[in-house]
């Protein structure tokens, strides 16, 4: 099992899919439709009409219990859109340039990142991002004045702290709908642990997202951490006490000026809000913490505490251990600073290593011992990333793709080494299913399918005789129970059926039980338990004072491996398979709610209309003395039109300019026009970006542009007015690789141009551009790079070729000035190592800036240019650097680089500032 | 004579291969080029009898000199003799060598080999001397973690010329580290010589990929960097099914530098290092088809030091 708090981590550790998903476009075979409430419209494609009609009674539903909470509501509708592109939990909303919620149906394993005592999986995103999309839209004071001038520029509430974002949605969750992640078996274990360990951390350490460097991680901070913080607040200072912060917060001047880039001092706004300082606040909840948990932990101890010895050590997210056929080893999956992989580790505890790099899932042994079988999610096609099933030859340690498009998120063997057994959705409605993989025919075979959308396959095992499946399975109304299923097929027979969260079902090697965990009990803590076949009684196995999961026997039937927690994360335990030592506990099964397929509102579905999302919603105005002017930006809610117009006075020429930039993607490749006219001339430009990915480990993408620009007269070069032809292409590509710590990021980029100007001989130009980062396998921030850059031109002048030196810019030689060298070619080299100095991660009192942590560096330049390389006069420049990597407002996360370089032949070192990502 | 001898012998071992215990074999094909034979043809191979005894022979046809060109050798345990003509010779400035060698290769020690014989005749030199050399030649390859690979060879050749009149010594020495990892090399090499005795010829020339222009001195340094990456695997239709052409691109760099000593003169009292070098760089496009079928199509765009490229094309 894994835990519901591992959304944030998940979507991290597949950030790069994602994101793609996100550049890349709807497949032009979606026909899009929407259909309209009162206070949504809710965009879909077909296959999504059943989850659209139960999106639109959620959404109402959710948004009557907000507005009464926060007594105030958007003005406009919100979007909802929902896509079925990818196998992972997708949820977001964004304010900015309207309000809209984007949503995966895809459901997979549920029980990992949420709640599943809810009765809908819909409700808790609907809910959640609802609740965002009202939060974030809150404009009070001089604000609200603010909104109606310059629209949606004006959004204070974007600069609080995370958990009063995040913390708030899952805490609002809680307090209106009775579940979320705040009282999750999760969320205990990880605070009773902070309890345990006496350390519950400090403001400025959960109030915004940074790398950090220790568990928990930071999603699990601001997300179920900071819910509890707001619960305390609520219920010391009263029911409308997050009403009140958000008045104070979204009244805030400066939250709105600043953008997202700084923000007010939170401590001004929270004293106004509960009439207390931060601090005290803070120290009363950290009290109120250790008491409200040091109870639990007494009663829990009282019962007497199960034994086990931890096995791994790299903590963070460890789980889903399987034994190797000779129970010598065992496999499970790793996700950690650094790393994110399937490894592989003796039962005694030794050889702990990495055998998959990537991000595979829930892996287990083959019968013979010679695989591993585990899910991976990679692009299918241009417009889809979805999950597959993948086999790894231990002994030629190659992978092998079993599936192509399956959709499969669970695979585990059957017995007989031939069949695979797997849940995959089927639809397009988030329905899931079981099939049969055959190894030698590479046919599929269902098993089962739960085609009303009801219920949501978890987990498989397979008895020892092959004969029967043990299923975790989510069903509607939240109830995650144990079931059994013929390997044939038919109806699957209830061992559980009641809201405690029942997961991760493994037989014993023998066939007589059957182990899965189960938050059942007093203190929702995740046990392990055990169901005798032969008399349907049940156990439990274990007491611990966090939790135990994942439950998988070894082969021998002596020991029971199983995912433990404590202060650094998720560990596998191994205790003693001992049925004589477990607990006899009755379990008594309820009535389900009968789920009667999906109610259809009537609501109406009509085509999908794009003006209105695309029309404008801000205008930010700017001057920098010469000008004055306003930017406005905006795009359709499903991306497929999108644009950003710059506008204004020029007051030094007394005329009007303007910068328009327009992109279409509707089928690939996306066709971009930009179109300007300012005192430095005109411009008109068409380009298109064609994605050339292939996987989520290698990215390429091709641009091709033409542009045409007028120009005035500019003496000394251009003494009549000019005009300049561009032709341009560039090729751009991306890998990454890895084994355990060390990463090998490479990134390479070929482009070319052909420029015609009116007054002087077209001109070619070439550039080259290799950088590649090692990520040394020191620990996670030690890199060396090697970047290597060539340009060629023909042009006559040497201004229109390249000239190297400077700190920075792409052909920069650190040590010596711009310009150093110029001329028709240029090559450059740099060679840097970077790494840690100290992790700082201190907030700056109550202010929305935090120190990250402080890198050096150390590099060496070589730089050539000219009309002919003479490698006699090569540029040579060495220095240190030092970096210190910061986030203000909440979200920004950027590096403040200082350094001394050094040029050989220099009279003096130069010293340079950067500020970066 | 000699080398008759050892060409009958090697050829009766191999005819009689067939009925001795041999262990090992390989028949390799001859096609290569060179400035005198033009293009050279033929077929090198060898056995290996009783696990010590390993006679091998090659034969090839220049079809521009229209001669037939020969190495036969014998190694019996560590010793090599060879009686050959045969092109590439390790004296600098040389096209190939005719005469004796021997080799002796001890484990983890230096590769000695020695060398008596005439180098071949080409234009500049229609009348080749007379030579003999000892070579110590070692290599080393470090494998390091994560599949770096680590690598460190030297040769040295001290040579004697004018052997029937008044023998007189040349030599030079040549080191190359490298640094491999998976398809990322960068190598580095530097050689310096020593020719008192005005050895025709013997220079160190160097030349980088594009560049048809070299340059030559009594030292030399010299940079390659190479990065290959897989761009996509494509499955080619018309072929066997299962056949899938690999598309790799690559980006490349190569500095060469020579320095010779010039001569005083009316403005400066005494001997100066005068470095010349040459440099390119650019990228380049592989297609290659399976191992099995073993063909590889090269396509570069080269860029050279004075801004000149061209497109170079190899299969």
């Amino acid at each position: 099992m894994m835990r519901r708090a591992l959304l944030t981590v998940f979507l991290w550790a597949l950030g790069s899919v994602v994101g793609l998903a996100q550049i890349t476009i709807f497949d032009p075979a979606l026909v899009w439709q929407q259909l309209e409430t009162p206070h949504f419209v809710i965009v879909f494609h077909q296959g999504l009409e059943n989850i659209a009609h139960e999106t639109a009674t959620i959404a109402e539903e959710s948004y009557q219990i907000i507005q009464k909470e926060f007594g105030k509501a958007p003005a406009e509708k919100t979007y909802i859109v929902i896509a079925d592109v990818i196998d992972s939990i997708v949820g977001s909303a964004t304010p900015i340039p309207q309000n809209t919620i984007y949503i995966g149906p895809a459901q997979m394993r549920l029980a990992d990142w949420a709640n599943v005592r809810l009765d809908s999986w819909l409700r808790t995103l609907v809910y959640h991002e609802l609740l965002h999309i009202m939060d974030l839209d809150i404009a009070s004071g001089p604000n609200a004045l603010l909104r109606t001038i310059f629209g949606r520029i004006a959004i204070p509430n974007i600069n609080k702290p995370i958990p009063f974002i995040e913390g708030l949605a899952v805490y609002e969750k809680y307090k209106h709908l009775g579940e979320s992640r705040l009282n999750d078996a999760n969320t205990l274990m990880m605070i009773r642990q902070m309890v345990l360990d006496n350390d519950i951390p400090r403001f400025d350490e959960i109030a915004r997202y940074y790398h950090r460097q220790r568990w928990p991680h930071i999603g699990l901070l601001v997300y179920n951490f900071g819910s509890w913080l707001l619960r305390y607040i609520e219920e010391t200072y009263g029911p409308e006490s997050m009403k009140k912060f958000n008045d104070v917060n979204s009244a805030s001047v400066m939250n709105t000026l600043s953008l997202g880039f700084f923000g007010d001092n939170f401590d001004t706004i929270l004293k106004k809000a509960l009439k207390e300082p931060t601090d005290e606040v803070y120290a009363g909840f950290r009290r109120w913490l250790r008491q409200k948990f040091s109870a639990e932990i007494e009663a829990i101890t009282r019962e007497g505490l199960t034994a086990s010895v931890r096995l791994t050590t790299l903590g963070w997210l460890t789980r889903q251990p399987s034994w190797s056929p000779n129970t010598t080893e065992i496999v499970y999956q790793h996700y950690g600073p650094g790393r994110t992989s399937i490894r592989i580790i003796s039962a005694g505890g030794e050889h702990d290593r990495e055998i998959i790099f990537g991000n595979g899932e829930l892996p287990s042994f083959s019968p013979d011992g010679r695989s591993v079988l585990y899910t991976k999610l990679d692009l299918d096609g241009f417009y889809y990333a979805f999950g597959d099933i993948y086999l790894y030859d231990l002994a030629q340690k190659r992978e092998r793709r079993l599936t192509h498009g399956a959709r499969a998120y669970f695979a585990t063997f059957a017995p007989d080494g031939q069949t695979i057994y797997f849940a995959h959705h089927i639809g397009r409605d988030a329905s899931t299913a079981i099939s049969a993989f055959d190894l030698k025919t590479q046919k599929i075979t269902p098993v089962k399918e739960f085609s009303d959308n009801s219920v949501t396959v978890h987990s498989i095992a397979v008895s020892p005789d092959g004969k029967t499946l043990a299923l975790s399975l989510w069903k509607r109304g939240g109830y995650q129970d144990i079931y059994l299923l013929p390997a044939e097929g038919g109806e699957p027979v209830p061992i559980t059926q009641d809201k405690d969260e029942d997961l991760d079902p493994s037989f014993s090697p023998d066939g007589q039980y059957l182990l899965f965990s189960s938050d059942r009990g007093n203190y929702r803590v995740a046990n392990l338990y055990a169901y005798k076949f032969s008399d349907g009684s049940f156990y439990r196995v274990t007491n611990v004072l966090t939790g135990a999961f994942d439950p998988a026997v070894s082969p021998d039937g002596k020991q029971i491996a199983f995912m433990g927690y404590g202060s650094d994360g998720y560990d596998i335990h191994l205790m003693p398979f001992d049925p004589q030592s477990w607990k006899p506990v009755t379990i008594t099964k309820e009535i389900l709610p009968e789920w009667t397929g999906f109610q259809r509102t009537n609501f109406p579905i009509k085509p999908y209309d794009f003006v209105p999302s695309l029309l404008p919603k801000l205008w930010l105005p700017f001057s920098d003395g010469k000008t004055v002017g306003i930017v406005t930006f905006g795009q359709d809610v499903l991306g497929k039109h999108l644009y950003q117009i710059v506008t204004g006075w020029d007051v030094e020429q007394s005329r009007p300019f303007y910068f328009l930039d327009y992109q279409i993607a509707q089928i690939l490749p996306v066709l971009a026009l930009s179109l300007s006219d300012s005192r430095d001339g005109s411009t008109q430009k068409v380009s298109a970006v064609m994605p050339l990915a292939l996987s989520v480990q290698q990215q390429q993408v091709l641009r091709v542009s033409y542009s045409r620009s007028q120009h005035p007269a500019k003496e000394p070069d251009h003494p009549a007015p000019w005009t300049e032809d561009a032709y341009a292409a560039e090729y751009s590509y991306q890998s990454v690789r890895g084994a355990d710590l060390w990463r090998d990021t490479l990134s390479v980029s070929v482009q070319g141009e052909l420029i015609s100007p009116s007054d002087a001989r077209p001109y070619r130009r070439l550039t080259v551009t290799l950088r590649e980062i090692f990520r040394l396998p020191l620990a996670e921030t030690h890199t060396l790079s090697v970047k290597f850059i060539g340009g060629w031109s023909d042009a006559e002048r040497a201004e229109d070729g390249f000239s190297i030196g400077g700190s920075t810019g792409k052909f920069a030689v650190r040590g010596f000035s711009e310009k150093i060298q110029q001329g028709k070619q240029a090559l450059i080299s740099t060679l840097e190592y970077r790494f840690p100095l100290a992790t700082l991660e201190r907030g700056l009192g109550y202010w929305p800036i935090f120190f990250d942590d402080l890198r050096g560096g150390v590099f060496l330049d070589l730089g050539l240019a000219g009309e002919t390389l003479d490698v006699g006069v090569l540029k040579v420049g060495f220095g240190v650097e030092l970096s210190l990597s910061m986030t203000t407002g909440y979200f920004l996360n950027w590096a403040v680089r200082v350094g001394v370089a050094q040029g050989l032949g220099e009279p003096s070192p130069r010293f340079y500032l950067t500020i970066g990502s | 004579m000699r080398a008759l001898a050892l060409i009958v012998i090697a050829l009766s071992i191999l005819i009689c291969g067939g009925f001795l215990p041999a262990t090992a074999q390989s028949l390799n094909p001859v096609i290569e080029g060179n400035s005198v034979d033009g293009l050279l043809l033929g077929a090198e191979g060898s056995y290996r009898f009783f696990g010590w005894l390993k006679p091998s022979l090659g034969l090839a046809y220049g079809l521009q000199s229209q001669k037939i060109r020969y190495k036969a050798g014998i190694s019996v345990w560590d010793v090599t003799l060879w009686a050959l003509d045969w092109p590439r010779t390790a004296v600098l400035g040389r096209v190939g060598e005719r005469g004796l060698k021997a080799a002796l290769k001890l484990p983890i020690l230096p590769i000695v080999s020695g060398f008596v014989g005439t180098l071949w005749p080409w234009t500049q030199d229609p009348n080749p001397p007379d030579v003999a050399y000892v070579m110590w030649e070692s290599s080393h390859n470090i494998q390091m973690p994560l599949g770096i690979e680590l690598g460190l060879s030297q040769r040295t050749l001290v040579g004697w010329w004018q052997l029937g009149v008044l023998p007189s010594e040349f030599r030079y020495t040549q080191t190359n580290l490298s640094v491999r990892y998976e398809a990322l090399s960068m190598s580095f090499s530097y050689g310096t010589l020593e020719n008192t005795s005005n050895f025709p010829d013997f220079i160190f020339t160097q030349g980088v990929k594009g560049d048809s222009e070299l340059i030559r001195g009594d030292q030399f340094w010299s940079l390659q960097f190479k990065r290959a990456f897989d761009v996509m695997t494509i499955s080619v239709p018309l072929l066997v099914p299962s056949l899938e052409l690999l598309v790799q691109g690559g980006v490349f760099l190569h500095v060469s530098s020579a320095g010779k000593l010039e001569l005083p003169s009316d403005e400066q009292q005494e001997h100066k290092r005068v470095w010349q070098n040459r440099l390119s760089w650019g990228v380049s496009v592989l297609l290659l088809l399976p191992r099995e079928v073993g063909i590889k199509v090269r396509l570069d765009f080269v860029f050279i030091r004075d801004g000149k490229f061209q497109f170079l094309f190899s299969l």
